[in-house]
């Protein structure tokens, strides 16, 4: 091997070493010798220098180690050299460093120099690697170039490249393919071609790519998209082996467009030559040379050829005999070489007969402008042309039949125009003289001879001017130009005869050309007489036209001032006269004529003509004055010579007015008014337009007087109509119903009212129902027989009803009706009045209803309900008394509402006054009257009565009781037996009581009076004892001193005993009592308890005194008990023949309201013993607000006798 | 020498009494009355000068029987001679014109000198009711501006506490 190594070494020694080693290995190194490090660097640097293969490094370098080398050489050096390091023995730790830092080997230079013989080895070695390395990368560089070429091609190709593997697997595509399939690089790379061709199934394609392994080809398939879309395919494919794996490299080209295009194509070409089959023309294609190229089916059976496409390369002369055939194909030339299209008319022999042929040739140009061939098309028409030959053999007959009758006619008309009346003249270019001329033209003109007339022209027969001034000869020039444009031409012309006369005429010119000739004929026709019957005419229809124009004027009239207005205008404008106006014959002092109305030319004339009808002034005799006077038509001729109008001559002349008409105006034979006319003209008024004008004058009288009376009756109508209207909307407006009816029943006129009831509407009823129609079918009887007494006496009232309303319902009516006649006393038409009393009759149902349940009540009542009024007067009487008072009473109820005073005098002479007295204060106060008392009747006494009724005052001051009585007797005995025996047990209670007393007030007594007695007795006994004998002998004093105690005991017990049996106090007297049991009180309670007494000394009756005593202990006993008061009182005293006491304390208090518990018996006890003494316990005490017991008795004897003995 | 009648419807107590009183050499028991008219007419007779006297006899007695006593002879002593030892009695019968009041549960050195007392014209009250008395004043009505007894009776009261 050869290469160059660069070893930086700064031994000398070991440099020719390394020279000698390299030498000697038979290898071709060129060995490049750096001493140092930095020589080393330069000469790397250096581009002159060659590139060394290998860097032989010694570790040990004189300015750096062989690591800083090593790092700093790609500084400056390509470090894809190799380095093989060399170390010291001493350093050989170092070699890992090296290698780490990249070196390609090292050696350690042991001391024997063994290193020596491995140096080239290890070179080589290295050396190779590093070329092998080198040339891998090489290889590597060009790939990926070409790789990167690939990949631009792929990109950029429009076709869709692709590569899959055997399986059909997509491996690799280029957008384009991506593109076509419509997915994204990620999703395509997953795929199968399964996936998108649709044309095979997953196992057919596999065996296809199995096949084709090794091969390559093109074919078209269709493809399925993303989307769902097919598309055509065109796949150019070739197998590789790249690896040893069979890929398939396939490019894919969509022709969906191609594809639909070669399609289009041929549905074209089918539609072509379904058109072409159809067609009745023989078609054909010929190449440039004249070859078939194809025919269309009706050709192929002209030539009696089975198939068309037989035609297909040959030439008509193949085909025709060689005459027509050469001439088809010049012609087939001729269209291509002019291309332009030809059409001849040829005949043709197909060996039997004469065919007369019609063809069309047309060159095929393509785009380019290219002769393709050409495309003809033929058709026999062998028919066509023998008809036209018949055709034109009947033209020519026709021709001279024609040409004969032209020659009579000639004649004819030769005979015409010599016999003709009017004047007929021929005249001919350039000069227009004559030519000819008919008799009547000669003696028209006043000509000898037809020679003197063919002598002149058309302006030598005419005046030198026309009557519009102009030149005769110019507009005569003018006449002819128009009619020989025109072709005729009509006017009026002023002719003159040759004697010079002129005449009017109507001239008519007609263009004639014979034989080529042209010349006019002229016919000429005096008018004169015409003219002047036309202007008369004229005039007269002028007068008509007026006339009928104020005729329909005077119709149509509404107003009298426009209409007078239109008049005038109508007869300056229509009539055509210069001015007309209409005046008034007023009557005032100068009977002046007032101008109302004017048209025309009038300038102030009427403002000064100051004209009248007066017959004592000039301008009263005037004819319009002379007209109002006598009612007659005035005409004046002419203003310049008639005296009558002298006054007006001036002003009329001025404006130029030459005459005048005046035409009286009248109704009922008076002449209110004048219709004056003026004309420019004089004698202007000839007899005929008189008689129009006094027509028009009489019809505007009549006009008018039809109008003032059109007037006053619209305005009567319009009143009538407007208190119609009134009174249809009263009729219709009316709260109740009106109705007509006919004989027979029927609705002849109806108000919106009784419609509005019946739910109908006015079309549906009148003139078509029958009133029974409108009414309840139950009613319908009553309704006849009603309406025939209508029509018998002419009126029926308040008859009561039910119609029926459209929907069925019904509702009740009042009807009152008057039935109208004729003059012969027919019945014409009834007039119906109708009231609903639906709810008047709901009402009195229910009024019924309510009796009838009010009767019900009362009936069932065990008891009378009752109406009583009592007057201011004090009169009592009984509006309303029910059945049931015949059993409390024992009178009926007539009886008794007959004779109300029996009522009081049942009433128990004890309970009278309290049933007065009661009542009063009813009447009085208007409250509810209550009452309780008894009766007396003859069967019962002592009845007990409950009245309860309620007062309402009246208008006329009396007040009215409604109520009831009930009878309460058994109610009554039963309460008052109740109270019976409340009081005895009352009285019971009292009388146990007492005995109690009686008993505890006895024992206490005993107790007191013996026992007491004995013990205090035995005390004494006992002290004496003491006195006697106890001074000396202590012990017996012992004993003395101990019985005494005991003795003493005893009576303390006893006194404690009697004590509460009867306290003494109560012996002296009811204050004593009390304030001991105060006392005992306080001092079982600590609580004070203050008593106040106004004297010490009452006087009661025992029993009293012992009440008002067990009160207080019982008030005591529960306030210690409950009240837990800090303070209690006790007052007493008399009052008013009342002895009264009351306790009261500050303490808890109770609720009053619930006092039925057990241990209230006492409050009870306390209530009841006072009762039953004629007085009363109160007790006020709410919780919390302290307890206040008072007791009150009348001090009085007045008691039941029910004390016990008194001891 | 104090001349005595007794009035006493029980012959056990006139008994005993009798007994008692023949201790006082300065007491003689000069008469007996057994209900209230004999002891009207003993005090119609005269001839003495104290009633000892029981409050419950029959016929007039009590509060009526010391008025009927004192209308005949108003200065004569009566010394009320009872069971009750009531405040209420004792008050009673002193506003009645009794001089004094004594109980029969008494000794008899009390009892004389309770006669020798109201012989001499004091008044006697049992020390018992005058506690009583006392007791009733101290636990009520200290403070009240009214009090239970009527301003006769406090007036009483007071001479009686003052020993009059």
């Amino acid at each position: 091997m050869s290469a160059t190594i660069l070893v930086i070494d700064d031994n000398a020694d070991d440099q020719l070493l390394y020279r000698r080693v390299f030498r000697d290995s038979g290898n071709d190194f060129r060995l490049e010798m750096a001493a140092t490090a930095e020589v080393g660097f330069a000469y790397l640097a250096d581009a002159d220098s060659k590139r060394p293969d290998l860097i032989l490094l010694d570790y040990n370098l004189p300015d750096m180690d062989g690591l800083s080398f090593m790092q700093r050489l790609p500084e400056c050096a390509d470090t894809s050299i190799p380095i093989v390091m060399l170390t010291g023995e001493r350093n050989a730790a170092v070699a890992v460093d090296v290698m780490k830092q990249g070196a390609a080997d090292y050696l350690v230079k042991d001391t024997a120099g063994l290193y020596l013989r491995l140096l080239p080895t290890v070179v080589e070695r290295v050396m190779t690697a590093s070329a092998q390395r080198e040339e891998t990368r090489r290889l590597q560089q060009e790939t990926e170039a070409l790789l990167r070429r690939n990949r631009a091609l792929m990109k950029n190709a429009k076709d869709g490249i692709h590569v899959m593997d055997v399986e059909g697997n997509l491996l690799e595509a280029n957008d384009a393919f991506y593109r076509m399939l419509g997915y994204t690089a990620e999703e395509a790379l997953g795929l199968n071609v399964a996936d998108w061709n649709v044309q095979w199934t997953k196992e057919e394609l596999r065996a296809q790519f199995k096949s084709m392994v090794g091969k390559s080809a093109v074919f078209e398939t269709r493809h399925r998209r993303k989307d769902g879309t097919l598309i055509d395919i065109e796949i150019s494919t070739s197998s590789v082996q790249i690896d040893g794996r069979n890929l398939f490299f396939a490019s894919s080209r969509d022709i969906t467009e191609r594809k639909m295009a070669e399609q289009a194509l041929l549905k074209n070409e089918a539609n072509l030559r379904a058109i072409l089959d159809n067609s009745p023309y023989l078609t054909w294609l010929k190449d440039t040379e004249g070859r078939y190229i194809t025919i269309n089916k009706v050709f192929a059976d002209y030539l009696r050829l089975e198939d068309a496409s037989q035609v297909a390369g040959k030439t008509d002369l193949d085909l025709q005999p060689q005459e027509l055939a050469e001439k088809y194909r010049a012609d087939d030339v001729e269209v291509m070489e002019a291309r332009q299209q030809k059409h001849v008319e040829e005949s043709a022999f197909d060996g039997n007969t004469v065919h007369w042929v019609e063809t069309y040739k047309t060159p095929i140009i393509d785009a380019q402008g290219n002769v393709l061939g050409t495309a003809g098309f033929a058709r026999d028409i062998t028919e066509r042309k023998m008809a036209e030959q018949a055709m034109q053999q009947e033209n020519e007959a026709e021709r001279q039949h024609a040409e004969e009758a032209l020659r009579i006619s000639a004649l004819r008309h030769q005979l015409l125009f010599e016999s003709s009346r009017d004047a007929l003249m021929l005249a001919a270019p350039p000069s227009w003289k004559f030519t000819a001329a008919n008799q009547a033209t000669l003696q028209l003109f006043g000509a000898a001879s037809l020679a003197e007339f063919t002598a002149l022209g058309p302006w030598d027969v005419s005046p030198e001017r026309q009557p519009d001034g102009r030149l005769s000869s110019e507009r005569a020039q003018e006449m002819l130009a128009i009619a020989i444009r025109d072709g005729s031409n009509s006017f009026e012309w002023e002719h003159q005869r040759l004697n010079g006369e002129t005449f009017s005429a109507d001239v008519q010119i007609t263009r004639q050309e014979v034989g080529g000739e042209l010349f006019l004929q002229a016919t000429v026709r005096d008018i004169t007489e015409r003219k002047q019957t036309a202007a008369e005419l004229h005039r007269l229809n002028r007068a008509l036209r007026l006339l009928s124009a104020c005729d329909t004027v005077l119709v149509h009239a509404a107003e009298e001032a426009p209409l007078l207005a239109k008049i005038c205008q109508l007869v300056v404008e229509t009539g055509g006269y210069h001015m007309a106006w209409i005046g008034m014959a007023e009557y005032d002092q100068e009977k002046s004529v007032h101008p109302v109305a004017q048209c025309g030319f009038e300038d102030g004339y009427l403002n000064n003509a100051n004209i009248s009808w007066a017959d004592d002034t000039e301008r009263g005799r005037g004819p319009i004055g002379i007209a109002i006077r006598t009612g007659a038509t005035q005409i004046n001729h002419d203003f310049e010579n008639n005296p009558l109008l002298a006054p007006w001559r001036e002003a009329a002349l001025a404006r130029g007015y030459r005459s005048s008409i005046a035409l009286p105006l009248k109704i009922y034979g008076r002449t209110f008014a004048t219709l004056s006319i003026y004309s420019a003209a004089s004698d202007s008024f000839n007899s005929s337009e008189v008689a129009l004008l006094e027509e028009l004058a009489d019809n505007m009288s009549y006009g008018i007087s039809a109008l003032r009376l059109r007037i006053e009756h619209d305005q009567a109508v319009e009143k009538l109509h407007k208190s119609a209207q009134e009174i249809e909307g009263l009729y219709n407006q009316a709260p109740c119903g009106y109705h007509s009816l006919d004989a027979d029943g029927i609705v002849r006129s109806i108000n919106d009212t009784e419609l509005a009831w019946l739910g109908y509407t006015r079309d549906e009823v009148v003139g078509k129902m029958k009133f029974t129609e409108l009414i309840s079918p139950a009613r319908i009887p009553d309704f006849q027989r009603t309406f025939s007494q209508l029509k018998q006496q002419g009126f029926v009232r308040d008859i009561e009803s039910e119609q029926m309303r459209k929907d069925g319902t019904l509702f009740s009516v009042l009807i009152n009706a008057t039935a109208i006649y004729d003059a012969d006393g027919n019945y014409l038409m009834s007039r119906s009045t109708l009231v609903d009393i639906t709810k008047r009759k709901q009402a009195e149902e229910k009024l019924r209803k309510n009796d009838v349940r009010l009767r019900a009540l009362v009936g069932n009542l065990p008891g009378t309900v009752f109406e009583m009024a009592v007057g201011e007067g004090g009169e009592v009487s009984l509006p309303y008394v029910s059945v049931g008072v015949a059993a409390l009473f024992g009178a009926t109820a007539d009886e008794l509402m007959s004779k109300p005073e029996s009522l009081y005098g049942c009433v128990d002479a004890e309970d009278a006054p309290g049933f007065e007295a009661s009542r009063a204060i009813s009447a009085r106060t208007l409250e509810v009257w209550d009452w309780e008392g008894r009766i007396n009747t003859a069967t019962q006494h002592g009845k007990w009565l409950s009245l309860r009724a309620t007062p309402h005052r009246q208008e006329d001051g009396s007040v009215v009781w409604g109520g009831v009585i009930l009878n309460i007797t058994q109610c009554k005995r039963a309460e008052l037996e109740l109270i019976k025996s409340q009081q005895l047990l009352r009285n019971l209670i009292l009388q146990s009581e007492m005995v109690r007393d009686d008993e505890r007030k006895r024992i206490a007594r005993e107790l007191h009076d013996e026992l007491g007695q004995l013990l205090t007795a035995l005390r004494m006994n006992i002290s004496l004892m003491r006195i006697k004998l106890g001074e000396s002998d202590a012990e017996l004093k012992t004993i003395i001193s101990r019985v005494t105690g005991l003795l003493d005991q005893s009576i303390r017990c006893t006194r404690h005993v009697v004590t509460n049996l009867r306290p003494v106090a109560l012996d002296m007297g009811v204050v004593p009592a009390i304030r001991w049991l105060c006392d005992e009180f306080a001092e079982h309670t600590g609580t004070p308890c203050v008593l106040h007494a106004a004297e010490t000394e009452v006087h009661l009756d025992e029993v009293l005194e012992m009440t008002a005593f067990r009160v207080v202990q019982e008030a005591l006993t529960n306030a210690a008990r409950y009240a837990e008061a800090s303070r209690v009182e006790v007052v007493l005293g008399q009052d008013a023949g009342n002895f009264f006491v009351t306790v009261k304390d500050n303490g808890n208090g109770f609720d009053c309201t619930a006092s039925h518990k057990p241990k209230s018996f006492g409050l009870l006890g306390m209530r009841e013993r006072a009762i039953a003494l004629g007085g009363a316990v109160d007790i006020h005490s709410a919780p919390q607000q302290g307890t206040q017991i008072s007791f009150v008795v009348p001090n009085n004897r007045n008691l039941p006798d029910m004390k016990g003995d008194h001891p | 020498m104090i001349r005595l009648v007794m009035a006493d419807d029980h012959p056990v107590v006139r008994e005993i009494t009798g007994y008692v009183l023949a201790l006082a050499p300065d007491v003689e028991l000069v008469g007996e009355a057994v209900n209230g008219e004999e002891v009207l007419n003993r005090v119609r007779d005269g001839q003495f000068d104290l009633l000892l006297l029981d409050m419950n006899m029959p016929g007039i007695s009590g509060v009526e029987l010391i008025e009927r006593v004192k209308l005949c002879r108003a200065t004569l002593p009566i010394l009320v001679y009872t069971m009750h030892n009531d405040v209420q009695v004792a008050m009673r019968v002193i506003k009645a014109g009794a001089s004094g009041l004594l109980t029969k549960d008494s000794d008899p050195e009390q009892l004389l000198a309770a006669i020798r007392k109201v012989s001499a014209g004091g008044k006697y009250l049992d020390p018992a009711v005058v506690e009583q008395i006392a007791m009733d004043f101290e636990s009520s009505n200290l403070q009240l501006p009214q009090t239970s007894l009527a301003d006769r009776e406090m007036e009483v009261f007071r001479l009686l506490v003052e020993g009059k």
